[in-house]
């Protein structure tokens, strides 16, 4: 059939039953846990009583090994600084000094049109820089900014599609969780890893910038000028600068700690959490009550976020299991074009694998198979690594298994549906692959930086 | 018999002479066998988490696996003088108390109740001491020091007043470069290069007291090794020694010439004090005292490491070389 | 926690939709434990400032401590994926399902919990008594110097937020089934 063993074909059930369960409106985190359970149990069956091939995966214990990654979880300390990251932005929210740094934004970037939905990417800059946990950072620019937002009447795509792509620039500009593991997988240098992405981080940053202004230019009805825009004043410059001062303390604190060497980026993450609580006692607004409700929602954010975690990893196992990696394999031997054509394949294969795939499964199984082939077609594995991290980013908005989009959903008031979202997103999408493209053809971009730090 | 298993291992192949020993072994099982023996490599984390091999291979979930021993000192005490003892054997010491002076017997002794069958198969040279951001002078410097260490080395270090962390590995490199740490030991230089710690700190101190030789093992589930015929178990083990002769190979060619690529690199490279190692000495004394009481395997490995050490010592002092001792040196002519 | 409340809001249910006495009783023994997990963020900050302030300003530092945070992590996270079933925050593509009306998404739901999540969990839950048994036989610890001992109770986590996650889905099928009763 089609060329494909038996195994393969179940790859192929795997991806068909996860996305049909996924589109009846069953939780992503169901989705893929019950789709690992059924596929497996379908397997087995298949294996034992048919005799059919099946690959690495003909045992039950194959199944059982979910335990032990559940547990490996458990056990990541860097992981600790997920919900510590969601506590800072969801007390950040409840201090009401979030919502001041945005209204005050909207004052005053507010007169040049799309006020707001820049003010987003900036402080989503300022977030990657400080976080890396891209669950985190959506949760937190949603809770803070989609409510204002939709208040002063924005187009609930483009408000939706620049606070998911915004919130993911924090897996690419350091620290990043991404890059270390993939420094892990391919023994490279944490650091020049780290200074390749700074550019093409920044980079993304600002073309989405660059997309809203005209976006707006074009379509002012996209984003409307707040109604009684107040009359420009020294007074309301000195405003936002007050109300940018303690977020931006905030963030210093978290960034200060992690470059004074005062404490990791993990620990810093607590320090955050500590802090916004501080902020939000000195402006009055802390309570027991609050600090409660503070705890609960974080439970809740952490859990759902973990949720597909723990699917995910049922799911690649019993994918891995089956040899889908080596589906993939094949299809990349049968490649006919020169270097640049494996390249441009090899990212192109992991832009559609992100569409069902996260990206620690695609870094775990994917890259150290393409990884050392590229290198020996004779590439720089650092600008390698880099184009492939800004490849797999753009899987957390492709839709329909976009992490970001996912999280965005999770934290975004019941109005945005998720077709908003998924419609939103597309322009960024394009955005993500055109600075893909001219990494691709302009590889100064990656390398420049790590060459004038470390020579 | 036909064998087929995929065999996860706890250090990526990528890593030079320290993960891509069983990728080896692997390819010369395959041709040795004719095809009949097949392992299919599996990276860390790509199935089982990198640190549960040992515990995959025992209650079975996988048919083998392959891991330094170190990682098990938490379930399995003793498992850690096996993997690395710190003052301990040197690789071919090592090797000769395994395959002659009973430490291979031991180690199926130790364990026999876990239900694995362990197989030596990969010992590499010394790893380094550490990664410093400051030159280490004297012993006054250790106390407070920042220090990531696993393991029984990091034992040691704390009994000596050492702040030791266990810092994920992934966080070491911007650790040490904002001063988070003040220094990390790693692996052996090759690796230490791959991974790029002298960009962020300069000065890299030896020897491995803790480490003076470490080795990784092939975890095979004792069921699924009883029911191999005899000539498979051979080939397997046979080409398992073949892998540890390959990794002491490798792992002392490639050394020097990284080494000596590090000055470029404005890495200074120098031995611990003297004074130093005694301190390290004293306080491994302790240390093992302490855990050879907590655990009476520990106790028995340990004491039959040391006796066999001690019976080598004479031929060492006598029948080699003195180890400072050059063609050109002057004092030698 | 008026805020808290407002905001969860469920795509099926709606306030006014039936809980049985018996998705209540379920639901209320998931959330006594999710207390701890609430809690546990809370603690786990005051330790990572106790980490950080140790090294860096008293040039010590405790292994046990340091574990502690991950520890605390993931007892928090997993107790966490039933108290976010019972308030129904699991993350969902309803972009199909936003227009279909109740009693096909209770359907769906019920399915989603018998056939999905009930098996995974109980799966989960079954296998991981052997591995928290390999545990307890060898008195696992930290394998870091000065780490904390008694790896089978963090294990042991694993059975207790599965057993949840059951207690939870249960509790939702049977408000999904009444659901599907009244609306006929
Ligand atoms: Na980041
Ligand atoms: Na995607």
């Amino acid at each position: 059939m089609l060329g494909l063993a038996a195994n393969e074909l179940l790859v192929l059930l795997m991806l068909v039953m996860f996305i049909g369960f996924l589109f009846t409106g069953v939780p992503v985190a169901w989705s893929l846990a019950g789709t690992s359970l059924l596929v497996a149990i379908l397997t087995l069956q298949l294996n034992s009583r048919f005799e059919v091939e099946t690959l690495f995966f003909d045992d039950w214990r194959d199944y059982r090994i979910i335990v032990q990654r559940i547990y490996a979880t458990m056990e990541n300390a860097v992981l600790v600084a997920l919900p510590m990251f969601v506590f800072m932005g969801l007390m950040l929210d409840q201090s009401g000094l979030a919502e001041k740094l945005m209204r005050s934004f909207s004052e005053t970037l507010g007169r040049v049109g799309g006020g707001l939905a820049m003010a987003v990417v900036l402080i989503g800059i300022l977030l990657a820089a400080s976080t890396g946990i891209v669950g985190a950072s959506v949760v937190l620019l949603a809770t803070i900014s989609l409510p204002i937002m939709l208040e002063a009447g924005y187009d609930k795509r483009l408000a939706a599609g620049v606070v998911a792509a915004s919130g993911t620039l924090g897996i690419l500009i350091p620290p990043s969780i991404m890059l270390i593991i993939m420094a892990d997988q391919l023994s490279l240098s944490v650091g020049e890893l780290f200074m390749g992405a700074v550019v093409p981080g920044l980079l993304l940053g600002l073309a989405y910038l660059i997309y809203v202004v005209i976006a707006v230019a074009l379509r002012p009805s996209l984003a409307p000028k707040p109604k009684n825009v107040l009359p420009f004043s020294w007074r309301l410059i000195l405003d936002t600068f007050l109300a940018v001062l303690p977020p931006l303390a905030l963030i210093l604190a978290v960034l200060g700690s992690i470059f004074f060497g005062i404490a990791t980026p993990t620990e810093a993450s607590g320090i955050g959490a500590f802090g916004a609580t501080l902020l939000a006692f000195l402006n009055r607004r802390l309570s027991l009550e609050v600090l409660w409700t503070v705890a609960v929602r974080t439970t809740l954010t952490t859990a759902f976020i973990f949720g597909i975690f723990i699917g995910a990893t049922a799911f690649a196992l019993v994918m891995r299991g089956l040899g889908g990696d080596q589906l993939i394999e094949r299809a990349l031997e049968a490649i006919p074009f020169g270097a640049t054509g494996v390249v441009l394949t090899v990212l192109f294969f992991a832009f559609l694998a992100g569409f069902f795939l996260d990206w620690l499964e695609i870094t775990l199984i994917f890259l150290p198979l393409v990884g050392p082939v590229i290198v020996a077609l004779g590439f720089d594995p650092i600008w390698f690594v880099i184009v492939f991290a800004v490849a797999l980013q753009t899987s957390f908005i492709t839709p329909p298994v976009g992490f970001s989009l996912f999280y965005l959903k999770g934290a975004a008031p019941p109005e945005i549906t998720t077709g908003d979202v998924y419609r939103g997103i597309v322009p960024f999408v394009i955005i993500q692959l055109a600075v893909v493209l001219s990494i691709v053809f302009l590889p100064a971009l990656v390398t420049w930086l790590p060459t004038m730090v470390y020579g | 018999d036909e064998v087929r298993w995929a065999v996860p291992i706890s250090f990526a192949s990528t890593l030079t002479a320290l993960g891509d020993t069983l990728p080896w072994v692997a390819e010369r099982l395959a041709e040795v066998s004719d095809g009949k023996i097949q392992f299919e490599v599996v990276e860390p984390g790509a199935m089982i988490p990198a640190l549960a091999v040992f515990e995959s291979a025992a209650t079975g979930q996988i048919e083998a696996g392959y891991s330094w021993m170190g990682y098990e000192r938490g379930q399995v005490p003793a498992s850690a003088l096996f993997g690395a003892t710190p003052f301990g054997l040197e690789p071919h010491g090592y090797v000769a108390w395994m395959y002659q002076g009973g430490g291979n017997e031991l180690l199926r002794e130790t364990f026999e109740p876990f239900g694995v069958y362990p197989i030596l198969c990969g010992t590499i040279p010394p790893e380094a001491a550490g990664w410093f951001t400051f030159p280490i002078e004297n012993v006054d410097q250790l106390a407070g020091l920042k220090f990531r260490a696993a393991g029984i080395g990091g034992e040691i270090m704390k009994e000596l007043g050492m702040s030791v962390t266990v810092l994920p590995g992934g966080e070491l490199y911007q650790a040490l470069e904002t001063g988070v740490l003040d220094a990390t030991e790693f692996s052996l230089p090759t690796v230490d290069e791959q991974l790029g710690f002298f960009q962020v700190a300069k000065f890299y101190h030896m020897p491995g007291w803790h480490q003076p030789s470490t080795s990784q093992f092939l975890y095979v589930n004792a069921d699924v090794w009883s029911g191999l015929s005899p000539q498979t178990q051979s080939v397997i083990e046979t080409t398992c020694m073949a892998g540890t002769l390959y990794a002491m190979a490798r792992g002392e060619a490639l050394q020097g010439p990284v080494l000596s690529s590090f000055e470029e690199k404005g890495v200074t490279a120098q031995q611990l004090p003297e004074g130093v190692l005694q301190a390290f000495r004293d306080a491994t004394e302790v240390v093992m005292d302490r855990e050879s009481a907590a655990d009476p395997q520990f106790a028995k490995v340990y004491t039959a490491m040391k006796e066999f050490q001690a019976s080598m010592q004479p031929w060492h002092e006598l029948g080699y070389l003195p180890r400072d001792w050059t063609w050109d040196d002057e004092s030698s002519q | 926690m008026s805020r808290l409340i407002e905001d969860d809001h469920d795509s099926i249910v709606d306030e006014a939709a039936p809980n049985p006495l018996i998705s209540r009783a379920l639901d209320g023994v998931v959330s006594f434990i999710s207390l701890f997990a609430h809690a546990t963020w809370i603690i786990l900050i005051g330790i990572i400032l106790t980490n950080v302030v140790m090294r860096y300003f008293l040039g010590g530092s405790i292994v046990a401590l340091e574990e502690l945070q991950w520890h605390l992590y993931a007892f928090g996270f997993m107790v966490g994926l039933s108290y976010t079933l019972v308030h129904d925050q699991h993350v969902r593509v309803d972009v199909l399902a936003e227009h279909w009306n109740k009693r096909r998404r209770a359907k769906i739901e019920i399915f989603a919990m018998l056939v999905l999540v009930i098996p995974f969990a109980g799966v989960i839950l079954f296998d991981s008594f052997d591995f928290i048994e390999f545990s307890l036989r060898l008195n696992e610890r930290s394998r870091s110097p000065g780490g904390l001992p008694y790896r089978w109770i963090l294990k042991s986590v694993i059975p207790l937020a599965m057993g949840l996650l059951i207690l939870a889905a249960l509790a939702r099928t049977a408000r999904m089934i009444s659901l599907l009763r009244i609306s006929r």
